[in-house]
């Protein structure tokens, strides 16, 4: 079975972060997190102590694979906190554009401070939301203390 | 007491005067990706394809591109061309035009449209008695041995039948036993000279309707000639805002999306094959599809979606051919080239022809992705 991978080409909402390393000209935040062989080397840090903070991307449209193929899909993504969190929640979210509910959501509790892969499926009735016209969205709200 | 450093916002490092620890904490986000299955790619023996036009029909005039500049395009663009829709207002020339219909040296199939005679009562009567026989065979044995055509006579048929006998427009002047007998005696006269050994290529009498009839609840099955090889339709994917310069044939009734409009067609699909008992299976497919630009998709990628997963409901259902609109013709420019247009037709004529720029997206431009891409994926040519 081949896989479609949609990775985070556009800038959505990002104050209040900022890249590593620093952006050049015409490049966004969703670049340092889009690399195809992934490097943890890059990444984008938001300011100290966020609370609520928003951090969004857009990753494209998602191809139907039609009936019968409607299964397996996945976001995975590199975490990680710094400056000795003692505690930090990620909330991350599979949005669409133009729809207020998101299609997934997962929150993950005290991130270490080595960048740590997390892997979450979409179950069957959150993937049969899925409007495939729509781009696909990353919505993170990041906490740290 | 050591000085302690802490990272401000931007990467800074600054010493901290306060005396106490600080909150250096802060959150990174290093990778992220979504991922799913693709769907298989299409059967090698089903064939993708686009519009053309022809010399000598109302179209060539304003479709700004010949059938081979049209051809090549779709190779470049999408991959992939394997059927062309070619039409002949008229009646049919006298031979195979290599320059229209032959542009295709892939697949090597193609679908010709033609209006021999006319679909009226006298066009009808005209070539019930034989009128355009000699022509008719002309044409078909003059077709190359390793050609597949697809011949259509009176496309989109159900607009000329009259009102009284489910017409779809109001100006039909054919009854559907009119129709059936013109139709019937074309296909017989292919079979016979098919059956003679006169006919090196392959041809198919096929009989073409409009989506609309079955939105109007006006199609039976007993509008189909039962000497019809192959059945087509020609579908369109026009959810409102109403298309208020377009005939409301080609409006997607009831479809107030474009899931709507995917829902509908697929609907259509699954009834072709239910009404006919799967008799045409694996001998039908939809011989136009499509949209113009449209008001809520300047980018061309809701339609590139809804085009492709259209296309999954006739892969499910045995189709053979699928034949996306791809032209500009008139006001109305069905091609998905991942370009907006400027301004913004945010009012009617919605296909006011303007500057074609490229879609940009958030700063960035983008080319060839993702519009096109959706349709690459569908085709295998990614």
């Amino acid at each position: 079975m081949a896989i479609q991978t949609l990775r985070p080409t556009t800038d959505v909402a990002v104050a209040s972060w900022f890249a590593v390393p620093a952006l050049g000209t015409g490049e966004g935040y969703a670049s340092r997190l889009g690399e195809v062989t992934r490097n943890d080397a890059t990444y984008v840090e938001s300011v100290v102590a966020p609370s609520a903070l928003v951090f969004a991307v857009e990753l494209g449209l998602l191809q139907d694979p039609g009936v019968g193929f409607r299964t397996g899909y996945a976001v995975s993504y590199v975490l990680s906190t710094a400056g000795g969190a003692l505690s930090s929640s990620f909330l991350i979210e599979i949005r669409q554009v133009g729809v207020s509910a998101a299609v997934a959501t997962w929150t993950e509790l005290n991130v270490p401070a080595s960048p740590t892969l997390f892997t979450r499926t979409l179950t069957d009735p959150q993937i049969a939301t899925i409007d495939y016209a729509k781009a696909i969205r990353l919505w993170a709200t990041v906490s740290v203390a | 007491m050591p000085t302690r450093l802490y990272r401000l916002h931007g990467g800074v490092w600054a010493p901290n005067n306060t005396g106490s620890p600080p909150s250096a904490a802060t959150g990174r986000i290093h990778h992220a990706m979504f991922t799913a299955p693709v769907a298989p790619p299409p059967p090698e023996d089903f064939h993708w394809g686009f519009q053309q036009f022809t010399t000598g029909s109302s179209y060539m005039a304003t479709s700004q591109e010949t059938p081979a500049q049209q051809y090549a395009r779709h190779q470049l663009v999408y991959g992939r061309d394997d059927v062309q829709k070619v039409f002949y207002s008229g009646v049919l020339p006298n031979t195979w035009r290599a320059d229209r219909e032959g542009v295709n040296t892939g697949t090597k199939h193609v679908i010709v449209c033609h209006n021999t005679g006319s679909p009226t009562p006298t066009g009808v009567n005209q070539i019930l008695a034989g009128q355009y026989d000699t022509l008719l065979r002309s044409y078909w044995r003059s077709v190359p041995a390793d050609r597949t055509v697809d011949l259509i006579w009176n496309n989109e048929m159900d607009a000329d039948l009259l009102p009284s006998e489910g017409g779809t427009g109001s100006s039909g002047q054919m009854t559907k036993a009119q129709y059936k007998a013109a139709f019937n005696h074309q296909a017989q006269l292919l079979h016979d000279d098919q059956a003679a050994g006169n006919v090196a290529g392959t041809v198919y009498a096929m009989a073409n309707f409009m989506n609309t009839a079955f939105q109007q609840g006006v199609w039976t099955d007993d509008r189909v000639p039962n000497k019809a090889d192959r059945i087509s339709f020609d579908t369109y994917m026009n959810p409102p805002p109403p298309i208020t310069s377009n005939p409301p044939v080609y409006e997607t009734t009831g479809a107030s999306t474009w899931a709507g409009a995917v829902a509908l067609h697929s609907a259509v699909a699954a009834r072709v094959l239910d009404e006919h008992g799967n008799s045409y299976a694996g001998r039908w497919g939809w011989a136009e599809a499509g949209s113009p630009w449209r008001v809520n998709d300047v980018s061309g990628q809701a339609r590139a979606a809804c085009y492709a997963r259209m296309c999954d409901a006739l892969l499910a259902s045995d189709a053979i051919f699928c034949c996306l609109w791809d032209s500009r013709f008139g006001q109305w420019d069905h091609r998905i080239m991942d370009y907006t247009i400027t301004p913004t037709p945010s009012a009617t004529p919605i296909f006011q022809q303007g500057v074609w720029t490229p879609y940009t997206s958030g700063g960035v431009t983008v080319n060839k992705e993702p519009t096109i891409g959706v349709l690459r994926q569908k085709w295998g040519t990614a």
